[in-house]
């Protein structure tokens, strides 16, 4: 290995041990807390990684959630390299996912044209959704944290009354009362041996053009300028504000490609539109959104760690069910995580014990 | 012309308004310090699980006075838990927004683990139920609206919290260094023990507000993920439209727990009701989008503070 190489190899694993010290307490924190529950948690651990990676349930199940996780990571740390908080993933899929269907139930379209459109408009209602938080604190100073949140409400609730009073008595499931028929034309392709569609391409494809995005065109270096501060922006010629919205679109739009791609998989278990409820509606905190956020601190807002961040969080996800019958442990431990990432001072205290270093 | 439905429509809104209007009035005192307290939904949800868990386990010794029990453990575990998240967020320097978002997930998790193994997921089973202060007869045929001791609270609460922020010195040290942490710092205020002082004083609140949801509403705990609401955010936006003024704050929360009242008392099919449920959320994106130049957050707000 070349010497610049090596020093690249090093740097990538000096940047990755806060994540890994923030997992491996995440993990033990949660093992305490079976442990005094009187439960075995390796027992409880190995369920959960045999489940997860030896059958072709668990593995279809990982790549659903990855898919999922690496986009609305995406949609969070895009719109923050530009020093805008995107907490609003969630509603911005769910806005995304709810277009998707709106276009196949009412626009039918000739072959491959037909699911193009519905994720090309998903994206754009993603990123319209988001658009409204971005201008809201770009011009008139209205903190994107609290409009993002509310709009996630919003958007839940629109959604909501759009799957009750235009979907269901357009194109309803007998005897299943909140699903709706959705043509196999419209569908994603399914991947062989896995029961998941291309999603999980599309989302590590657009991870790595974030990536490419942000370290390698005009706009990207705009954007990391603009994170860096308004005013030392502004002396590079930049325009804060445009570039805060438009960084906050691009993560809209990648959160209503997510919502889209999870009512249009057939894989994830439904080809209904139901789907966008059970992964993006089931619980506030629970959802999609939330989880990606998680992913995006554990990989230090890095788009491509992020894609390995979303291996981990897939993976406990998918596993859970084979472990306990709920996944609610793995939110408790999405919450740890996200307290110790969070807290670099915290990870660096625990690491400074071994070198009894004083740490600043 | 029968009005029978105006007075519906009141009873029930005040009654929605309780838990809104005390955990508003807790999340005003802590974001008058310059903390936003984004993790406001695990702040009412594990103290409201801690007060129907105390309520429960007192209930065979204690009967009708356990409810108050339950107050009591949700008040300390709500200013508990707001501690821990101040301690972070100023002494360890965690992000606010990130501290307060993953308390959020972490509530959702431990209280469903927590029901999982101890009652049932979808839901703790009854208590007893808060006593009520006294009750009302003749408003409306067949109609009995019993006065809860909190929704007295939360009619006391925005003059105590008016007078506490405006007349006492802690009061004073909390709108300091929420405005400017570095003058209140010069001036010899410790701004990281003022702001968990108030955080953790919000968190009192919080907890109370959660409570009434598990032992004086409802005298059980039912997660979100079963169809309760939490009215936590809409407490946060409550704050925000009241334009961090306890008494308009107040005045928002009714106004938001009313707007709630509508759906069942106007008979609004559910269908529609999702769009009522939403009016609280857009009247606040609409105030911050059309008056934010004109409301008068604390200067220092969400923004964190490093003593040099």
């Amino acid at each position: 290995m070349s010497e610049t190489g090596r020093h690249w190899l090093k740097r990538v694993l000096r940047s990755a041990v806060p994540s890994l010290v923030a997992l491996g307490l995440g993990l033990l924190v949660a093992s305490v807390v079976m442990v005094v529950f009187g439960e075995d948690p390796v027992a409880i651990f190995s369920a959960l990684f045999e489940g997860a990676l030896t059958t072709q349930f668990g593995q279809s199940s990982v790549l659903n959630y990855m898919y999922a996780y690496i986009l609305l990571s995406l949609a969070f740390l895009l719109p923050g390299k530009a020093g805008i908080w995107n907490i609003g993933g969630q509603g911005q899929a769910i806005l995304g996912g709810v277009t998707a269907a709106l276009l196949v139930e009412f626009v039918p379209l000739p072959m491959v044209l037909w699911p193009v459109a519905a994720m090309v408009l998903a994206t754009l209602a993603g990123a319209a959704w988001s658009a409204i938080s971005g201008l809201l604190e770009a011009y008139r100073n209205a903190s994107a944290i609290v409009t993002t949140i509310m709009m996630n409400f919003i958007a839940a609730n629109l959604a909501t009354f759009l799957l009750y009073y235009v979907l269901i008595p357009r194109a309803h499931v007998p005897g299943y009362y909140n699903e709706v028929d959705f043509p196999a034309a419209a569908t994603l392709p399914t991947l062989p041996y896995f029961t998941t569609s291309v999603m999980i391409f599309i989302a590590i494809a657009v991870a790595l053009g974030t990536a490419f995005f942000l370290n390698r065109t005009t706009l990207g270096y705009k954007i990391r300028a603009t994170g860096l501060g308004s005013r030392p922006a502004e002396s590079k010629g930049i325009n804060p504000r445009t570039t805060k919205v438009i960084a906050m679109l691009i993560g809209g739009g990648i959160a209503g490609l997510a919502g889209a791609g999870a009512v249009m998989s057939v894989g994830h278990g439904c080809g209904t539109v139901a789907c966008y409820q059970d992964g993006f509606a089931s619980g506030w905190f629970g959802g999609f959104g939330f989880a990606g956020i998680a992913v995006a601190l554990v990989a230090v807002n890095d788009p491509i760690a992020s894609i390995f961040s979303a291996v981990f969080f897939s993976i406990l996800a998918a596993g859970m069910p084979f472990a306990y019958q709920s996944i609610y442990v793995v939110w408790a431990m999405q919450g740890i995580i996200i307290l110790f990432m969070a807290a670099p001072q915290l990870s660096r205290m625990i690491l400074s014990f071994r070198r009894k270093k004083k740490w600043t | 012309m029968d009005l029978t439905w105006l007075i519906l429509l009141a009873v029930f809104g005040l009654q929605n308004a309780v838990p809104i209007g005390i955990a508003a009035q807790g999340e005003l005192v802590t974001e008058k310090s310059g903390i936003l307290n984004i993790g406001i939904y695990g702040g009412m949800a594990i103290p409201a699980f801690a007060a129907a868990a105390t309520n429960l386990a007192f209930g065979p010794t204690l009967g009708n006075a356990s409810p108050y029990m339950g107050l009591l453990a949700a008040m300390a575990t709500g200013a508990g838990l707001n501690f821990v998240f101040a301690y972070l967020s100023t002494k360890i320097h965690v992000d606010q927004v990130i501290a307060g978002i993953g308390i959020n997930i972490f509530a959702v998790g431990i209280t469903a683990v927590f029901l999982q193994r101890y009652y049932a997921l979808d839901g703790t089973p009854n208590g007893h139920q808060l006593a009520p202060l006294f009750s009302i007869t003749g408003l409306a045929q067949n109609l009995h609206v019993s006065i809860s001791p909190l929704m007295a609270t939360m009619f006391v609460l925005p003059v105590l919290v008016y007078l506490f922020l405006g007349r006492t010195k802690l009061g004073l040290h909390i709108r300091a260094v929420g405005e400017n942490p570095k003058a209140a710092e010069a001036a010899g205020v410790d701004v990281a023990w003022v702001r968990i002082t108030a955080t953790a004083i919000g968190g009192i609140l919080l907890g109370l507000g959660g409570a009434f949801l598990t032992v004086d509403f409802n005298p059980n705990f039912v997660p979100d993920y079963a169809q309760a609401i939490f009215p936590a955010f809409i407490a946060l936006a409550a704050v925000i439209a009241g334009g961090w003024k306890p008494p308009y704050v107040l005045a928002v929360s009714i106004l938001f727990g009313v707007t709630e009242a509508l759906r069942p008392v106007l008979a609004v099919s559910s269908t529609q009701g999702y769009l009522l449920t939403t009016l609280p959320y857009i009247v606040t994106v609409v105030v911050l989008g059309i008056a934010s130049k004109r409301l008068r957050p604390p200067a220092a707000l969400a923004l964190p503070y490093k003593k040099e």
